[in-house]
């Protein structure tokens, strides 16, 4: 659990789950500094992690393999990259593709030769292959047909591309899947957690991104002088940094937050907390107000750089526009009030939208690190530890709890077939989460439980006379409502176990669910291709290895003035 | 094959839907599997016996799981006085389960033995302690709950589990029973998309 270091005067109130965990509001969330990817570039620079390219054998075509090597204050770790020349008519972003621009695995140290040989047969074919327990993920990236080119003629004609078309689209390859724990033989994570280096979440997966984008700038500047060896230059390191690595992602990665409860409680506790401990500080300390505006004003820089296509993402992002200057204009007054970020926030609720308030958040939890950055070690989850169903509960108990809980669920007419319009399966085609529609008949077998808000208003409703003892005795006779039961169970001692919104209304956009996740990944420039997938970036603006010592890159995600 | 335990109990929690148990006994199931794993028990083997017997139709008394989520619950209690119960198909399944119901009660350990003598387990809330002999794939079993001073060391646990080809071959034709055939229209609604 979470513990304020300083309980004497009387704190803010975390924001209750009701408030937090609906999906617009998820799907408002932004990066914070407890992020994954701020998380492990904190640590990789404060550690001094070394960096190494042991092997780049890639040809003029941009065919062959590297391997480039972090090396920690006990571990190295590896990422394998194998090049591939792909024609453009196979280059796609679905995840049913079969193949690819390059493809990538994170090996635990330093591989031999024979471990790069029985990869390279391996990672390639990505789903079709298998890695052991020596690799920690699998992924692969194919190039922006936008701007790849592009970046390579320019720099092989020995000029800079022009920075303006470099933000357009913000990378030069996107990641399509980045595989991780367990996945395809790779080694789980409950092996791996006692590390130090990956005790927070996903610091697997980040590694392998930070390292795919080190790769991927270094490959194109390898082409262009291949291509033009008298002429070509290597991108100027401030264009360098604008490049972050893209990420399409769709149906794949919702049903996550649904499955992993403790987690996402521990993820949404840590970030409610964080805002808590800044909303209980009593004073603003020197430079604090300045030092929001001037974040504020990056954060818009970063803002207006987007346009996406989206109708219903591009006015979340009119709205936010006009919240930045309310909120630009407001920290100008720089209110000398007690409490004055709770001040500050209590304006936000009033004033500003969902995407504005979760944007101060993000701001707000950079005034004090000191404060926020520990909460990141309590964002991991020990899941077994909550798997058992209590069946000695009474089952009054058990309806007491739904009501609490799950009071949302229970207001919704569930009879009405708009409210159970969707549904969650898994496809044949490379086993992946879809959301189908309930009037497709066939599809009701293949249903996932995932749709925690009906199946509890179901149970209530099931349960009104009920004659068992306890919920174990209930449970022997009607074993289809175990899911759900445990589920309450978790909720009841989670608050932020829930998401408290229908997840297979003919409302629901599931990219809410994505933008979520990504959030607490670090990703920026969320870009909804449709209502469910979308484009993100990774690691844009985050400072390549050799910049490290050049200052400090505590605030590295938010974009400098662009001249 | 050489499976990650992840992977495994993905498999394992996918075969068990498929062959019809409820989602929420799949993921116990799943759990299970990984348990007996961890523990270098013939997870695989006996999970391929019991799911080929269940989508037979086997009674709900001869399960193991079912009777172990009796325990786990704590519906069951395991007492100091031995109770029997006869004819389960792959008895191994029951021990994840009596260790979990023992995480939340008072300290012990269980003894489970094979009634003829041919396999027995101890187990205590941190998992398996002693397993002597190996389980059958059908068996009458006895159960006793004691208690105990000194307690063997911990047995030692797997990262990985070697799945012999032809359970894997059973496990994954029950998983693909999960799986919704894909349709034009399915791909199109259900992924929802325009590309590049």
């Amino acid at each position: 659990m979470l513990h304020r270091p300083d309980n004497k005067a009387r704190e803010v109130a975390r924001r209750p789950a009701h408030q937090v965990m609906t999906l617009p509001r998820l799907g408002a969330f932004h990066q914070t500094r407890l992020s994954f990817m701020r998380v492990l570039l904190r640590r990789l620079i404060a550690e001094n992690w070394r960096f190494e390219v042991t092997t780049f054998d890639i040809d003029a075509s941009g065919v062959g393999h590297a391997v480039y090597t972090m090396h920690g204050p006990e571990r190295s770790y590896s990422l394998i990259a194998f090049a591939h020349d792909l024609p453009d008519d196979q280059r796609s972003d679905r995840v049913i593709a079969t193949a690819w621009d390059a493809t990538f695995t994170l090996f635990d140290g330093l591989p031999s030769p024979s471990d790069v040989a029985r990869l390279s047969a391996q990672v390639p074919v990505q789903e079709q292959g298998r890695v052991s327990q020596s690799e920690l993920s699998l992924s692969r990236a194919n190039r922006s047909t936008r701007l790849w080119d592009y970046v390579l003629e320019c720099l092989a004609a020995g000029t800079q591309p022009d920075a303006q078309r470099l933000d357009e689209v913000g990378y030069l390859m996107r990641t399509t899947a980045v595989y991780g724990s367990g996945k395809f033989g790779a080694a789980d994570r409950a092996s791996l957690e006692q590390r130090p280096e990956f005790r927070e979440p996903f610091q697997v997966e980040m590694l392998n991104v930070y390292l795919i984008r080190c790769f991927v700038v270094d490959l194109v500047e390898h082409m262009a002088r291949a291509r033009a060896p008298e002429r070509a230059v290597a991108l100027a390191p401030d264009l360098r940094r604008r490049l972050g690595i893209g990420n399409s992602t769709g149906l794949g990665m919702a049903p996550f937050l649904l499955n992993h409860q403790v987690l996402i409680n521990n993820w949404i506790a840590a970030r409610e907390e964080a805002l808590a401990r800044i909303r209980t500080l009593p004073a603003a300390k020197d430079g604090d107000w300045a030092k929001l505006s001037q974040l504020a004003e990056r954060l818009t820089i970063s803002v207006n750089a987007q346009r996406p296509d989206d109708p219903r993402q591009a006015a979340k992002l009119a709205e936010l526009r006009k919240d930045l200057q309310k909120l630009a204009a407001r920290l100008e007054t720089r209110s000398d009030v007690a409490r004055p970020w709770d001040n500050l926030w209590h304006w936000a609720e009033g004033v500003l939208g969902l995407e504005g308030q979760e944007s101060l958040l993000t701001l707000l939890l950079e005034l004090r690190p000191d404060l926020v950055d520990q909460l990141a070690v309590d964002m991991s989850a020990d899941e077994s530890a909550m798997a058992r169903i209590d069946g000695r509960m009474s089952m009054s108990a058990l309806r007491r709890l739904i009501e609490n809980r799950y009071a949302w669920a229970l207001k919704i007419d569930w009879s009405d077939a708009a409210e159970q319009a969707r549904l969650w399966y898994v496809s044949a085609a490379k086993s992946e989460p879809r959301l189908g529609d309930r009037a497709d008949a066939d599809l009701a077998n293949f249903e996932q439980a995932l749709a925690p808000g009906r199946d509890a208003a179901q149970l209530y409703r099931e349960t009104e006379a009920c004659e068992a003892e306890n919920v174990g005795q209930y449970l022997m006779e009607r074993p289809k409502h175990r899911h759900i039961v445990r589920r309450i169970q978790i909720a009841a001692c989670l608050p932020y176990g829930e998401i408290e919104s229908n997840t297979v209304s003919a409302q629901m956009v599931p990219i809410d669910l994505l933008r979520a996740k990504l959030s607490f990944f670090g990703a920026t420039a969320f870009d909804p291709r449709s209502d469910r997938w979308l484009r993100i970036n990774m690691f844009q603006n985050a400072p390549f290895p050799v910049e490290w010592p050049n200052r400090d890159w505590d605030d590295w995600v938010y974009p400098q003035a662009r001249a | 094959m050489n499976l990650s335990l992840g992977e495994f109990q993905d498999l394992a929690r996918k075969a068990s839907r498929g062959v019809g148990f409820a989602w929420g006994e799949a993921d116990e199931i799943g759990q299970a599997a990984r348990w007996l794993a961890a523990h270098q028990q013939p997870s695989g083997e006996a999970l391929a016996v019991l799911l080929k017997q269940v989508d037979a139709g086997l009674p709900a008394e001869r399960c193991p799981i079912r009777l172990g989520c009796r325990f786990a619950d704590h519906v069951l209690k395991v007492t100091e006085a031995p109770q029997e119960h006869s004819n389960l198909v792959a008895p191994l399944f029951l021990l994840p389960f009596l260790s979990w119901a023992l995480s939340s009660a008072a300290a012990g350990a269980i003894e489970i033995n094979e009634t003829k003598g041919s396999a027995l387990s101890v187990l205590t809330p941190g998992g398996l302690r002693e397993q002597t002999g190996s389980w059958p794939e059908i068996a009458s079993v006895r159960l006793r709950l004691f208690s105990v001073n000194a307690l063997p060391k911990p047995y030692p646990t797997a990262k990985r589990i070697d799945l012999h080809p032809s359970d894997q071959i059973t496990l994954a034709a029950f998983a693909t029973r999960t799986l919704a055939p894909e349709t034009e229209e399915r791909r199109r609604f259900g992924a929802g998309g325009r590309e590049e």
